[in-house]
């Protein structure tokens, strides 16, 4: 046989000629060789999840025996750090301020997002180039901290919800990524609608929104995220501590408490135990967002790919 | 267009604000133009506040004048009213400072915060800020001129300070200099040295918030050095070396020292380093560039590779309290002092726990050494220009009140609200915070006046004497920082970058991978970047001065 004389590497790359090289069956070694590739991948990224949720729930004694660091079997079980967090109603009152300002604020940004990125999308809409231009150079330069203050004061906007949603209302980014997907639309809709007598507003609202779904979904969980997070806003424009949102609240925990040296702190002030209270912080701020994002997971992979090849 | 409505000036107004701030920090070339009011000579004609310590509480272990705090070993029982009526007149005061903790619920919600206001007859209104964050919400607090009535000022002073407090806050010279504090008892009872952080263009711009002139103290693990059957008092370096070994044993991963500045200041006292700066005939030293410095680094080099050091300690992010209270690392050295609540109380379930005070020697052993005092304060409190004059002594009335001495009843009522809501009494007489009392109680008014620090530590009368003891130890033997008070813009806009990459050199080196001859030119860099700047600053208002005040 012909086979027989040949050297075994020549056999296969025949063998490998019949099919394409990437229906074949992979060799075990290969097939090993993944798994434990991804099961390493995989608990990188679950033993540090878990460890926070662990130190969430560990006592201080637990968290001496670790040698001060992370916990990754909470012996010493308690409640204390979330009865610390969630006591006391503000963080209740914050999670109500949160929750209003995520939704409103998502729902304005997508409105107003979608808008805009429509008028610029449409091939000849008036005055559309320059406000294009505007909105690439406002992703090449931010504006300054003390700038946007002043503008916010201004406007009489300081202290108030509208504070947190209106200077980050409209994304740039996200408009250009939006518009990139409404370029791929079809042409020959709008034309029929047009014909139909559809208006630019009708054509928005009954065919290119309910063929975005993927995009809006994907920028709308961008936008929620932002608002969900944002802390920075509320710190500089929000005056009066009952108005904070959740995620300038659990800032004061997790950031406020890790490098203070003794000598600034007061006359008998004394912290709660530090560790565990950040780690429940950090449980309570990530909830929602994995709350959310396995409704939405089916969308993204999609809405992300239109920006990332065309934008 | 309503005057609310945003229009080109408004906006240029307030840019002009931000310059006031923003100007140091873009351009060097007009970094003298503060000195122009702020020189030595007007700041020191001020005639400071006379200081009448209260007398109505005897503490346990008295104070001294010299900086050793007095201490109590339980609260006093008897509460005397330090403030005979209600300072205010049922008008807002608004205030902003930073705060440490999770903020507490409004005054709506809050009865602590209710009786407080009804205490004082006072609206109080407070912007809180977390301390991380609260240097740029102060930067555009002032670029926006949305000024509260009482603000504090972080210890790290903005660029153009000078500038800033003549254009937006009040010069209180006339109602606090000299025998004038006597209206407000309280602020007399604020020691001298805290007051010299206060004066600037000729004038008392704010209310210190005074902390005690020890500064830090060197922690140590007690237990551990008993376990280990070390002296807790290794006198001079080769003692201190031999402890630190014995203390180590990375196999059960301890240390002796976390944070590599923590050794760094214990050797810098044993080696006699002058307080950041050393005077002598009106020329300034600095003391990165002493001969004890470098004998500082050697030590440090032969102590990082003897290995007792954490192998995480050039991390500043290092978790250094945790790694204390774990038993990772023995010598905490260079800590604040009211570090010690902390600790006893983050180690109220570990009954091995004993905290200790280990005193500096110096190099030889022979006797104490120096020891550098702390700056004396947290912060200082400005007060916004007011038109109305009797507004003015209100807000001054108002921060009397917050200054109560410890164990007043206002003091009672400031640190631990009201009895049975907000904190309950133990049979020793000590007060306790409810869980109502840690959420409801932590406004930050503690950083808009402040009492003197006092030793107490609630449950623990024993710490009193222990915590005393070491002050009347170290305190006699202390040198003060020559510059303290006086203000340098290049510190204020180029110092923090200069000496950081100063620090980062000297973390190369001790860890073999730069030379020690590397030294030299960090030193080069880091004089020709911030350290002649500060130097002529400084100098120039020290002859003015007419030497150190």
């Amino acid at each position: 046989m012909e086979d027989a004389t040949r050297p075994a590497g020549t056999r296969s790359r025949r063998n490998r000629g019949k099919r394409p090289v990437w229906m074949e069956k992979p060799h075990p070694l290969t097939q090993a060789t993944k798994a434990i590739v991804l099961a390493i991948s995989v608990l990188l990224v679950i033993i540090p999840f878990w460890s926070i949720v662990a130190t969430s729930f560990a006592d201080q004694q637990t968290i001496n025996a670790s040698a001060g660091g992370m916990v990754m079997w909470p012996t010493g079980f308690t409640l204390d750090a979330y009865s610390a967090v969630l006591g006391g109603g503000v963080v209740t009152r914050a999670v109500i301020i949160s929750v209003s300002i995520t939704v409103i604020g998502t729902i304005l940004s997508l409105a107003t997002t979608a808008g805009l990125a429509y008028w610029l999308s449409r091939p000849g809409a008036i005055g559309a180039k320059p406000v294009l231009m505007l909105l690439l150079g406002a992703v090449l330069f931010a504006p300054g901290i003390i700038p946007s203050y002043l503008v916010v004061k201004q406007l009489n906007l300081l202290d108030t919800f509208a504070s947190l949603i209106l200077p980050v209302l409209i994304n740039a980014f996200n408009v250009i990524v939006m518009r990139a997907f409404f370029q791929e639309l079809p042409q020959e809709l709008f034309e029929s609608a047009a014909i139909d007598g559809a208006s630019n507003a009708t054509i928005l609202v009954k065919i290119v929104l309910p063929l975005s779904k993927a995009v809006l979904a994907v920028i709308g969980l961008f936008y929620a995220v932002a608002y969900w997070n944002a802390f920075f806003n509320a710190m500089l424009y929000i005056q009066t501590t009952d108005k904070w949102p959740m995620a300038l609240v659990l800032r004061t925990y997790v950031v406020n408490q890790t490098t203070i040296g003794g000598d600034q702190v007061s006359a008998g002030e004394a912290l709660p135990p530090q560790l565990s209270l950040q780690m429940a912080t950090l449980v309570i701020a990530i909830v929602p967002i994995l709350i959310l994002y396995p409704f939405l997971q089916r969308h993204f992979a999609k809405g992300v790919m239109i920006g990332a090849v065309k934008g | 267009m309503t005057s609310s409505a945003f229009t080109r000036r408004t906006l240029i107004a307030g840019a002009g604000g931000a310059a006031l701030l923003g100007s140091g920090l873009l351009s060097g070339c007009n970094s003298q133009k503060s000195e122009d009011t702020n020189t030595g000579a007007v700041n020191s004609a001020v005639q400071l506040p006379t200081y009448i310590p209260y007398t109505g509480l005897k503490p346990d272990l008295p104070g001294t004048e010299q900086g050793v705090d007095p201490a109590f070993r339980t609260f006093p029982t008897d509460n005397p009213k330090a403030v005979p009526e209600a300072p205010g007149n049922g008008e807002t005061v608004t205030g902003m400072a930073n705060i440490y903790f999770a903020a507490p619920p409004g005054p709506g919600q809050n009865s602590y915060w209710a009786g407080l206001n009804k205490r004082m007859n006072i609206d109080l209104k407070l912007q809180m800020v977390g301390n991380a964050d609260y240097v740029q919400k102060y930067a555009t607090t002032i670029a926006g001129n949305e000024l509260p009535d009482l603000l504090q000022t972080p210890g790290n002073l903005a660029p153009n300070f000078p500038a800033l407090l003549e254009k937006r806050f009040t010069n209180l010279t006339e109602h606090l200099s000299g025998d004038a504090i006597k209206d407000y008892p309280n602020l007399a009872n604020v020691p001298t040295r805290t007051w010299k952080s206060t004066v600037f263009n000729g004038g008392i711009y704010g209310i210190p918030i005074p902390r005690g002139a020890i500064g830090s103290y060197h922690f140590i693990r007690q237990d551990l050095f008993e376990a280990a059957g070390l002296s807790p008092e290794p006198k001079g370096y080769d003692e201190l070396l031999e402890t630190s070994k014995a203390l180590t044993d990375p196999k059960k991963r301890r240390w002796a020292y976390g944070l590599y500045n923590q050794p760094r200041q214990l050797l810098g006292r044993m080696n006699g380093e002058p307080n950041t700066w050393r005077e002598s005939d009106g020329k300034l030293t600095h003391a990165y560039e002493t001969e004890e410095y470098k004998q500082t680094v050697t030590d440090m080099i032969a102590f990082w590779n003897a290995g007792v050091m954490h192998p995480d300690s050039f991390n500043t992010a290092q978790p250094f309290k945790a790694l204390f209270n774990a038993g990772t690392v023995a010598i905490n050295a260079a800590d604040g002092y009211p570090g010690w609540n902390q600790y006893i109380l983050d180690n109220e379930g570990n009954p091995d726990f004993k905290l200790g005070l280990m005193p500096a020697y110096t190099r030889d052993g022979s006797k104490l050494a120096e020891w550098t005092y702390g700056s004396g304060v947290y912060s200082i409190t400005t007060i916004t220009k007011q038109e109305d004059p009797e507004r003015l002594k209100m807000l001054l009335r108002v921060l009397n009140y917050l200054a109560a001495p410890f164990g007043t009843e206002e003091y009672l009522y400031r640190l631990y609200g009201e009895n049975g809501v907000d904190h309950t009494t133990t049979e020793a007489g000590d007060p306790v915070l409810t869980k109502t009392g840690q959420a409801n109680t932590v406004l930050p008014i503690r950083y808009l006046a402040d009492a003197p620090y006092t030793i107490y530590q609630p449950g623990r009368p024993q710490d009193a004497d222990t915590q005393h003891k070491y002050q009347s130890l170290e305190i006699p033997t202390g040198i003060a920082n020559p510059t303290l008070g006086l203000f340098s813009n290049t510190y204020a806009t180029k110092n923090a970058t200069a000496d950081t990459n100063f620090l980062n050199g000297t973390y190369e080196i001790v860890q073999g991978r730069k030379p020690f001859s590397d030294l030299d030119r960090l030193i080069d860099t880091w004089r020709k970047a911030a350290g002649d700047g500060m130097r002529a600053e400084y100098e120039e208002q020290l002859q003015q001065n007419g030497g150190t005040r």
